[in-house]
This record gives structure tokens, sequence and C-alpha cells, in this order.
């Protein structure tokens, strides 16, 4: 049994009674209120902060009932991580379908789950179309044209060009860079879900 | 949804909340806003407390009325279970009834 599928055992042991002890934590906008609700939805716990009167009767009202569920919100995402934990992310994903989506795949934040899609799958084959990255290497005075212009990658690199080098595999880019934000799976860090 | 409202004993807060007591309105009165940050926060929760039992009372007599005993324990289960302590409005007139949501919930 590998590591990951050890830890997952033992996780799956106990869920009921980490489930239990789940907890959200939020706030208003202006974080004049404080809330922590439970993981089965009880508001356990309120804060105010000592300019929160300030905010008058409506305002105080409405920071109370945004803090509580944003904690609320909180507290279901950190359910649904144990879940994925305990029971793996499509075990987790067929509870989400019967309720509703976890707060943070809600928000966005996680790519879990989200089958790549073939019609959105990048054509197969290098993409040779230039780009505004591949103008032509500058004149610099210092010789004959010797045939090394937007063809960047037949010669030497000489470091001249101001854009990037070309993606030896474009047809991968959107699962390769790893620079690209838009392809940043926060599961990785099991606390997203 | 299942909600029903509380006012605290001083009827300076009004809650409405669901099962469980999470808040979806809060109603403050003026003068309330004089207590001290931490006690204005102690009403707030108590009264957001009973009217999330009014509530889990609500929600369970529903459950039972409709799929049976059975179902309502599920509310055991997820931690909503309905304590066997007497709602404070039950000795003011019809308010126990009022309290169950009798009248789809308009306790107030």
């Amino acid at each position: 049994m590998s590591g990951d599928a050890y830890l997952r055992a033992e996780v799956a042991a106990d869920v009921q009674r980490r489930l239990s002890g789940v907890e959200g934590v939020g706030y208003d906008a202006d974080r004049m209120v404080c809330a922590v609700v439970s993981g089965a939805g009880a508001l356990v716990d309120l804060m105010f902060h000592p300019a929160a009167q300030a905010l008058g009767p409506k305002g105080l009202g409405e920071a109370i009932v945004a803090a509580a569920w944003n904690a609320q919100a909180e507290a279901r995402q950190r359910g649904y991580t144990l879940l994925a934990l305990a029971l793996g992310d499509e075990a987790a994903a067929t509870v989400e379908a019967a309720d509703s989506p976890a707060p943070a795949r809600a928000a966005g934040w996680d790519t879990v789950g989200q089958p790549a899609s073939p019609e959105l799958a990048p054509a197969p084959g290098p993409d040779l179309r230039p780009g505004p990255e591949l103008a032509p290497v500058p004149d610099l005075g210092l010789g004959p044209d010797l045939g090394l212009g937007p063809d960047l990658g037949s010669g030497p690199d000489l470091g001249l060009g101001p854009g990037p080098k070309p993606d030896p595999q474009p047809g991968l880019r959107p699962a390769a860079r790893e620079d690209d934000v838009s392809t940043f799976d926060p599961s990785i860090f099991r606390s997203d879900r | 949804m299942i909600a029903e409202w509380a006012t605290s004993d001083d009827r300076g807060v009004t809650v409405l909340a669901a099962p469980g007591g999470v808040p979806l309105e809060v109603r403050i009165e003026p003068s309330a806003l004089h207590q001290r940050p931490d006690v204005l926060a102690r009403i707030v929760l108590d009264t957001a407390a009973l009217a999330g039992r009014r509530a889990a009372r609500r929600l369970r007599a529903e459950l039972t009325a409709t799929v049976g005993p059975e179902a309502a324990k599920t509310l055991d289960r997820v931690g909503l279970s309905v304590p066997d302590e007497p709602d404070p409005d039950d000795d003011e007139g019809f308010g126990g009834f009022l309290g169950t949501g009798g009248f789809g919930g308009m306790a107030q």
C-alpha cells in the first residue's frame, strides 16, 4: 500500500470523528464581526470588534449575517476537504452533486473534477505560426544578412530578441506551463476542497 | 428553507435563523448598541440559538409528518438534534404553538 493510500485509509477510519470537529471561521467585509460555525451548520461563537457598534443597528445586523454565512461556507469547505481526503475526489464530487458545489469550487479555485474537454483541447502538433514575439532580429550593422531573420529555430540564440523563446511543444502548453496561473491545481495542498 | 424567529429577553435583538442557529436576518434595536460588544454578541448568539432550536423543532416535526420518524433521526446524526428544553415562550399564551412554526414560521 502506497503512502498516500495508507494515509487515506487512516483518515477514513475516523472521518466521522473528524467531521464532528469541523468548524469554520468567517468575517464580514469590514472584519467587525467574527463568527464560528460548526460543520453541522450551528452557530458556535460570535465576536464583535470594539468598534462594531459604529456600524449602526442595520449595518451590524447585516455584518453578523455576512460573517455567519462566510463561516458556514468555510465549515462546509473544510468538511468537503476531509471527505476528499478520506474517500477520494470522486466520492467527494458525488456528495457535492447531491448537495451543492464546494465553496472553493464555486469560487473557481479548484480544478479537480473538471474533465478535459476534447473540444477545448489544443490541436495536436506544433504551432508554427509566427507570433509577435518572433519579430525580425534587429539589424545591428555587424555585417551582411546571414538569413537568420524571423526563423529563430534555425540559428544560434543570440539573446537579442525581446520576446520569449518559442515553446518547443506548443500543443501541450495548457498542461505543461508551470508559470500559468490558470493551470495551477490547488488540490496539491489538499486543503482547498 | 425552514427558519424561525426569536427575540431576546430585553427585546433588543431579534433573529431569524435556520436549524442550527446560523442567522438569516438580525434586527438590532438602537438601544441594544449601548451594551458592551461581548455582551451584545452573547445576546445575539443566544437569540440565534433559540431561533435555531425552534427551526430544528419545526424541521423535525415536518420531517416526521412527511416521511416518518426514522428520517427525523437523520437530524441527530448530523448534529441538529432538538434538545428537550422548554421554549421560553411556551408559557406565553399560544406562544408555544406559534413558536414551533405552527403558522408557517410566524412565531413573533
